[in-house]
C-alpha cells in the first residue's frame, strides 16, 4: 500500500508537470483537457473517496504552485477527488468490466463538470463571463478531458480497473 | 463521547473535505502573504526553468524548418538586392552617360545591351537601338571607359555590335605620348587585354600610355579612349603590346552609338587599297 501511495504521489506530481507545460498547449477552441482530473477520478474510483480527496488535495498543491493560483487550484482539485469518490470500486466488487467501465467515466465526468464550473466561477469572480460563454467552455473543457479519459483508459486503466 | 467517535468514523471523508477544503481557503485568503508568495514565487521560478527546457528542445525539434524559413527569408533579401543593386547600377550609368553625351562633340545616341554572347572568340552584342533610331553599320558603339565596339547589323528595333573583345575585330590605335599607330586587336585570351600590332621597334611606347582610337580609323571617331599600354615586348620587326582595355565587358549594360563621321569616300579608297594589295601593314581585312 505504501509502495502504491508513493509511486501514485509521485505519477501524480509528474501529470501536474505535464499539464503545465505539455497539455496546456494544447489550446482546441480556446480550451484544453485537464489529465490531473482524469488521474484524481482514477485514484478515487479506485481507493476510495477519502483517498481521492487527499490526492486531489495534493494535486491542487502541486498544480497551484506551478500555475501561480494555489488556493483554487487545491479547492478545485480536492472537490473533484471527492465527487470522484462517489463512484468507488471496492476491491471485492462483483461489478463487471463494463459497469467497472460506465463508473470510470461517470467518476470522470463529475469530476471534470464540477472541477470547470468552480475553477470558472472562481477565476472570474469578478467578471463572471456570460453564461453561454462559461456553457461552451465548461463544455468544450469537459468534452476534451473525456476524450483523453477515452485514451487513458484503453491503454492504462482498463488493466488495472478490471483485475482490481 | 462513543457518539462523536462514531461520527467521525462514519463521516471521516466529509471532514476530510473540509479540513482540505478549509485549508484551501487559508491559502486563498493567504495568497497575498509574504510566505506563500515566496513559495509560489520559486514555483515560477521552476516553472521557468521547466519552460526553458522545453522552449530550446522545441527550438531543437524546430531547427530543421527554422533554416529553411531563413533560407527563404535570404533568398527574398538576395533577390532585392540583385534587383535595386542593378536599378542602382543601371541609375549610375545612365547618369554618366546622360553627362558624357552632354560634353561629347559629336551626336550620340543612346542604348541598353539586351543580350550578349561572350565566349572564347565569338563575342557578340545586341543592344535595343536600330535602323528607327537611325543606328547604321559600322558606327563605332562606345562607353565614357572607352570603345565597345562597332554596329555589325541593324535590324528595325535592335543592333548587333562586334565587340572589341572579338576576334575579328580591329581599329587603328595611337598612344597619346608618343603618338605611336597601331592596329588593335584581341588574341582570345584575357578579356581585359587586347594587343596592339605593327608598332616598329624605332618607335618609342612607355607603360602606362594612353591609347586612344586614331584618325585612320574607318569606323571609329578620333580620340575614343581605348586602354592603356601595360607590357611593351619587342619582337623581331615590331613590338607586341598588350593594352588593358578601359572599357569592362564584363559589367556594360548601357552604351552609347556614334553617329557616323567617317567619309564613305575614305572607306571606299582604304577598301580598294586593300584589294590591290599596296595597304600591308596599317589596315588589316576588316576595315580598322
Amino acid at each position: 500500500m505504501f509502495k502504491h501511495t508513493i509511486l501514485d504521489t509521485f505519477l501524480l506530481i509528474v501529470l501536474c508537470i505535464i499539464q503545465q507545460y505539455a497539455v496546456s498547449r494544447l489550446v482546441i477552441f480556446g480550451v484544453f483537457p485537464d489529465i490531473v482530473t482524469i488521474y484524481i477520478a482514477f485514484t478515487a474510483i479506485r481507493y476510495g473517496q477519502k483517498q481521492g480527496t487527499t490526492y486531489g488535495f495534493m494535486a491542487g498543491i502541486a498544480t497551484g504552485i506551478l500555475s501561480g493560483s494555489i488556493g483554487t487550484e487545491t479547492l478545485t482539485k480536492t472537490i473533484e477527488g471527492f465527487v470522484a469518490g462517489y463512484f468507488y470500486i471496492p476491491e471485492d466488487s462483483h461489478a463487471s468490466s463494463r459497469q467497472k467501465k460506465q463508473m470510470y467515466y461517470k467518476g470522470v465526468l463529475l469530476a471534470s463538470v464540477i472541477g470547470r464550473v468552480l475553477y470558472t466561477l472562481m477565476i472570474n469572480v469578478l467578471s463572471l463571463p456570460t453564461t453561454l460563454h462559461m456553457t461552451y467552455s465548461i463544455g468544450v473543457a469537459t468534452l476534451l478531458t473525456m476524450i483523453v479519459a477515452v485514451f487513458a483508459y484503453q491503454m492504462f486503466f482498463k488493466k488495472i480497473l478490471v483485475n482490481n | 463521547m462513543p457518539n462523536l467517535f462514531k461520527f467521525f468514523s462514519n463521516n471521516n471523508a466529509y471532514l476530510l473535505l473540509l479540513l482540505y477544503c478549509g485549508i484551501a481557503g487559508l491559502l486563498i485568503k493567504f495568497e497575498e502573504h509574504y510566505s506563500l508568495k515566496s513559495l509560489l514565487s520559486r514555483g515560477t521560478e521552476v516553472r521557468a526553468t521547466l519552460s526553458q527546457g522545453l522552449s530550446e528542445i522545441s527550438l531543437y525539434i524546430n531547427l530543421k524548418q527554422e533554416n529553411e524559413k531563413l533560407t527563404l527569408q535570404n533568398s527574398a533579401l538576395l533577390a532585392d538586392v540583385i534587383v535595386k543593386g542593378n536599378a542602382l547600377r543601371d541609375t549610375a550609368s545612365i547618369d554618366r552617360a546622360a553627362s558624357f553625351m552632354n560634353n561629347a562633340p559629336v551626336h550620340l545616341i543612346p542604348a541598353r545591351v539586351v543580350e550578349r554572347r561572350f565566349d572564347t572568340s565569338e563575342n557578340v552584342m545586341i543592344i535595343d537601338v536600330g535602323d528607327k533610331q537611325g543606328i547604321e553599320k559600322d558606327m563605332a558603339v562606345l562607353t565614357p571607359d572607352g570603345l565597345v565596339g562597332r554596329v555589325i547589323q541593324v535590324s528595325r528595333n535592335y543592333a548587333k555590335v562586334m565587340p572589341l573583345i572579338h576576334s575579328e575585330f580591329s581599329v587603328s590605335v595611337v598612344s597619346d605620348s608618343s603618338n605611336t599607330h597601331g592596329i588593335l586587336r584581341w588574341n582570345g585570351e584575357q578579356e581585359q587585354i587586347a594587343q596592339m600590332h605593327y608598332v616598329p621597334l624605332s618607335s618609342s611606347m612607355y607603360k602606362r600610355e594612353k591609347i586612344s582610337t586614331a584618325d585612320f580609323s574607318t569606323f571609329a571617331l578620333r580620340g575614343i579612349p581605348v586602354g592603356k599600354v601595360i607590357e611593351v615586348i619587342p619582337e623581331k620587326q615590331f613590338y607586341r603590346i598588350n593594352i588593358e582595355l578601359g572599357v569592362d565587358f564584363s559589367s556594360l549594360t548601357h552604351v552609347m552609338v556614334a553617329e557616323k563621321t567617317v567619309d564613305s569616300e575614305k572607306v571606299d579608297l582604304m577598301r580598294e587599297a586593300t584589294d590591290t594589295g599596296i595597304n600591308s601593314s596599317q589596315t588589316d581585312q576588316t576595315n580598322p
